[in-house]
């Protein structure tokens, strides 16, 4: 009998699963080009009260297991938090990376950048991190202040990553 | 179709078929129940309206005779419903992402989108594909069961995805999930659907 119902409910949800699908996205892909500097004074200028900073690539598997997590972070709580995504691509490979982030539905602001190498990048973004246990698919969280509240590391799942920025957006 | 005839077909769909068997594929008759149980047990989204199969036999082996038979493949139309090419796998973020990258010379000798259509039926109300006006790209994108590979598939409904993406952005474009495999619907009789089978799956 148990067994009846389940195939039962199964036969009824068939319909209500396969039908009308409608993608929610609806927003543009934005890649915005900033000298590390300014960047930096956007972030330091931004008024919201969390703000995270994400180490992006298309190529490093940890960050293309953590970008669906984070742009869907992002696509539900935009009024929690500011996001910075920055790439370390080269400015003129700016239409493949468009494609690419159109391909995969990642809606998150993307920041590119005149510094090439991580290191340089995060010693000037962030004196606080510790660089060593970082890199691409890294984020911390900055408050208003700028004071940094938290950063990831190597050694964190995609789901302690995703627990890590969510304590901070209750 | 007459004995004689359906042997003829036959030996034809007994070379052809192994362009599309070559990846340990396994045939079997679909219908509406079939196809829509394989896409919500493997979690593959799709609208109703898009999804398509070949309205008789004779259809899928004209479309497989001529090559069009490989999968999972996009392939596009232009504005007048030229065919323009299919995407090559190394090309699909570009040109999914990008209109502007796929090719713009239609391909001679190529079946135009109209043969299509008038070969395919929804899966769902066996009624023919309408055509929509006014598009600028046609999108067929080919996926059967057969494939047997949850990787190919999980690709092809990605594509869809990206398509939808371009339409809600504002691009006039159809797309068209095609179902290849072999349906229930064209009611052969059981000792042709037994030795179709048995060639397919040899």
């Amino acid at each position: 009998m148990k067994y009846l119902i389940v195939v039962l409910m199964l036969c009824l949800s068939l319909p209500l699963f396969s039908q009308n699908y409608v993608p929610k996205q609806t927003e543009n892909i934005k890649i915005t080009y900033l000298p590390l500097n300014e960047l930096q004074d956007q972030i330091n200028s931004s008024k919201s009260a969390t703000k995270i900073i994400y180490f992006y690539s298309n190529t490093c598997s940890a960050t293309l297991e953590f970008n669906p997590i984070i742009n869907d972070l992002y696509l539900k709580n935009k009024d929690k938090f500011e996001l910075f995504v920055i790439s370390r691509e080269s400015k003129r490979n700016q239409e493949a990376l468009n494609n690419y982030l159109f391909y995969e539905g990642l809606y998150f602001p993307v920041y590119l950048t005149n510094k090439k190498s991580f290191s340089s990048i995060i010693k000037t973004l962030c004196s606080d991190c510790n660089e060593d246990v970082m890199g691409d698919s890294s984020f911390y969280i900055l408050d208003s202040d700028n004071t940094l509240l938290a950063q990831s590391h190597y050694d964190l799942t995609a789901d302690q990553k995703k627990n890590l920025i969510s304590k901070y957006l209750d | 179709m007459r004995k004689k005839e359906f042997l003829i077909v036959f030996s034809v769909l007994i070379v052809s078929c192994f362009t599309i068997q070559s990846q340990n594929s396994n045939f079997e008759f679909q219908n509406e129940e079939k196809i829509e149980s394989f896409l919500v047990e493997n979690q593959l989204e799709f609208n109703r309206e898009d999804l398509v199969i070949f309205k008789n036999f004779e259809a899928f082996l004209k479309f497989n005779n001529d090559g069009y038979l490989i999968g999972p493949v996009v392939h596009v139309f232009d504005k007048d419903g030229l065919y323009l090419e299919y995407i090559k796998i190394s090309d699909i973020i570009d040109k999914l992402s990008n209109f502007k990258k796929i090719r713009n010379k239609p391909k001679k000798d190529a079946i135009h989108i109209d043969s299509w259509f008038n070969d395919l039926v929804n899966y769902k109300t066996l009624q023919p594909l309408q055509k929509t006006e006014n598009n600028d790209y046609y999108f067929v994108l080919s996926w059967a069961k057969f494939f047997n590979k949850s990787k190919n598939m999980d690709a092809l409904f990605k594509w869809y995805k990206v398509l939808q993406r371009q339409k809600i952005k504002g691009e006039n474009i159809q797309i068209v999930l095609l179902n290849m495999d072999f349906q229930d619907y064209w009611e052969l009789s059981p000792e042709k659907k037994e030795d179709l089978l048995k060639q397919a799956n040899k």
